[in-house]
């Protein structure tokens, strides 16, 4: 199909694109790109649940920051492994993932969103509150180094975000991509066809929040620090407008999605302190006028002499 | 015996949409479920495919007793059905519509999928559309795609809620040679009917609901000619003037 060949070549250009950042831009850029990975990675994870599996997942930071903590704690408090601290924190995001998922998924309504929220509203006051525990807004602090140069700390960005890319693009163009569809367009039709709904959902739910945790543990360990912000709202919010930039169910929008957002955050730096306030103006914007993001604008280019515009395909629904 | 209901009953809150329903469909049968609107026909067919559950009463397919399970099992037992207000996944080609119920399809092994996706939509009429996206259907291509995905599923016994609803002289006949074609096939057939003519040939026998309960059953000729029946569709009528409307 034409949209896989897109995809790859996506990705190809991508990666030869990110390889010659080191040698051609000043190393003051890599730290602008790894927090573009770091942030691609997060919205990946989001547009994974909200674009193909339909579930809008409002406290999604939740993950992210139980993976900065988890780090935090092992590496920073405990002194373990830094790389093993990373897998421990996998699992514990995808431990909490299903804690939070088996009980709210069996129930029909927005009963996920609404716990996931809770829980990170929650985590973020404890974690601002429990000083002693948590460090309060200072955070955790003493995350092993384990990089000197900050090339290598890029380089693993750029894994990290190729293979949260390439673990989402497999899941959505297998069987149970159509599967994950079929529940974002219509649940009660799908269960109707055959499909456990309440599984595919937990699947797609445990995915997401495991790349999210990875994100957040990478996080840590580049800045060596897991502070309260990692829980915020505002994290979750910024990967909403970054999926809305990019386009929706496209996940190639969430990883232009996040170079452009970021990229305008540094080079604007006062934009920083209205961050939520250009969040909801962006995202209003974009569903009002920009439904398929920039990935449904690309792919217009790219497509539009073999189709009428009318067939775009993809894009989904906003 | 493929499905027995044993006092199926649904309350919501003090309506009492269903009450006290017992039935038997044989295997291979082709039996029509009638009655006035409101009648709680397709709420029992929401308690036999397991989309709600009952507030009493037992539903047991092939033997199995299967009240306590979930839709999609029922499916994988072979259980599919349609929906009366049609369901399709809008943004989801016609052919990905099949394609889903072929995947689900535990029983079978999947051999070659695009031609099973072929020959389905072949015999639903929808094989020129089988890129379209489901939302630039018109409504008589989405009652056929509604068959075609229960189709898919691989089923032994489909329930048919209103498969005629809203459409032309010309559809309806189209569908009834499909339904035809699938009891040819074996699939046992419950179908949902408001208007007893358009399905009058098909059925071997007939169920009437009413007020939730079950008021009559027989063979069309019987039903048409049961005071009762009459009496449910038109208050105290002769059956002369009920065989028209029905
Ligand atoms: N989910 C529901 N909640 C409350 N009442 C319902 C629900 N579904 C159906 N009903 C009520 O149950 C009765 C039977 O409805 P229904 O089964 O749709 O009838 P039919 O299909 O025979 O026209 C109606 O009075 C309807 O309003
Ligand atoms: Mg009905």
């Amino acid at each position: 199909m034409k949209e896989k060949k897109l995809n790859l070549i996506f990705i190809l250009f991508w990666l030869i694109a990110l390889l010659l950042v080191p040698p051609l831009f000043p190393r003051y850029l890599l730290h602008v790109f790894i927090i573009a990975h770091i942030y691609a990675a997060f919205a990946l994870s989001w547009d994974l649940l909200a674009g193909y599996v339909g579930e809008l997942s409002l406290g999604h930071s939740l993950f992210f920051g139980l993976g900065a903590y988890s780090i935090g704690y092992l590496s920073g408090k405990f002194g373990v492994d830094p790389w093993l601290s990373i897998g421990i924190s996998c699992i514990v995001t995808v431990v909490w993932g299903l804690l939070i998922g088996l009980p709210c998924l069996r129930l029909r309504g927005p009963y996920l969103a609404i716990v996931t929220l809770a829980f990170q509203m929650l985590f973020f006051l404890l974690a601002n509150s429990l000083y002693n525990l948590t460090g309060g807004e200072e955070g955790i602090r003493n995350i092993e180094r384990v990089f000197n140069s900050t090339e290598s700390y890029y380089y693993l960005s750029v894994f990290l975000v190729i293979i949260a890319f390439i673990i989402c693009y497999l899941l959505v163009s297998s069987k149970y991509g159509l599967i994950f569809r079929t529940i974002r367009e219509n649940p009660e039709a799908a269960e109707a066809a055959g499909v456990n709904i309440v599984n595919y959902k937990m699947l797609g739910y445990m995915v997401s929040a495991l790349i999210a945790g990875l994100a957040g543990s990478y996080q840590a360990l580049y800045l060596k620090i897991a502070t309260p912000d990692t829980l915020s709202m505002a994290l979750t919010f910024s990967a909403i407008t970054i999926v809305a930039i990019g386009g929706k169910g496209t996940l190639v929008g969430a990883v232009l999605g996040s170079y452009v957002t970021t990229f305008i955050f540094d080079r604007f730096a006062f934009l920083k302190d209205y961050k939520m306030l250009m969040y909801s103006i962006v995202l209003v914007l974009c569903v009002l006028f920009f439904r398929n993001g920039l990935a449904g604008a690309v792919k217009r280019v790219l497509l539009w002499r073999k189709m009428g515009v009318d067939n775009m395909p993809g894009g989904g629904k906003a | 015996m493929v499905l027995e209901a044993r006092g199926l009953t649904k309350r919501f809150g003090g309506l009492v949409a269903v009450s006290d329903v017992s039935l038997t469909i044989n295997q291979g049968e082709f039996v029509g479920l009638i009655g006035p609107n409101g009648a709680g026909k397709t709420t029992l067919f929401n308690l036999l495919t397991g989309f709600h559950r009952p507030s009493a009463g037992t539903v047991v397919f092939k033997g199995e007793d299967i009240t306590g399970l979930k839709t999609s099992g029922r499916v994988h037992l072979g259980l599919a059905r349609t929906f009366q207000i049609v369901q399709p996944f809008p943004e989801l080609t016609v052919s990905e519509h099949v394609q889903v119920g072929l995947l689900t399809n535990k029983r079978k092994k999947q051999i070659n999928v695009q031609q099973e996706i072929e020959e389905i939509l072949n015999a639903v009429g929808l094989v020129e559309k089988s890129n379209d996206l489901a939302k630039h259907l018109s409504l008589g291509q989405l009652k056929r795609l509604e068959i075609a995905r229960a189709m898919a599923t691989g089923p032994s016994m489909i329930l048919l809620d209103e498969p005629f609803g809203g459409l032309g002289q010309h559809e309806i006949a189209a569908i009834q040679e499909l339904i035809t074609d699938l009891q040819h096939k074996g699939v046992t057939i419950l179908i949902i009917e408001h208007v007893l003519k358009a399905i009058m040939n098909l059925c071997q026998r007939v169920i009437v609901l009413n007020e939730g309960r079950i008021l009559a059953q027989g063979t069309p000729e019987e039903i048409i000619n049961n005071p009762e029946v009459v009496g449910a569709y038109l208050g105290k009528t002769d059956s002369g003037q009920l065989k028209k409307v029905l």
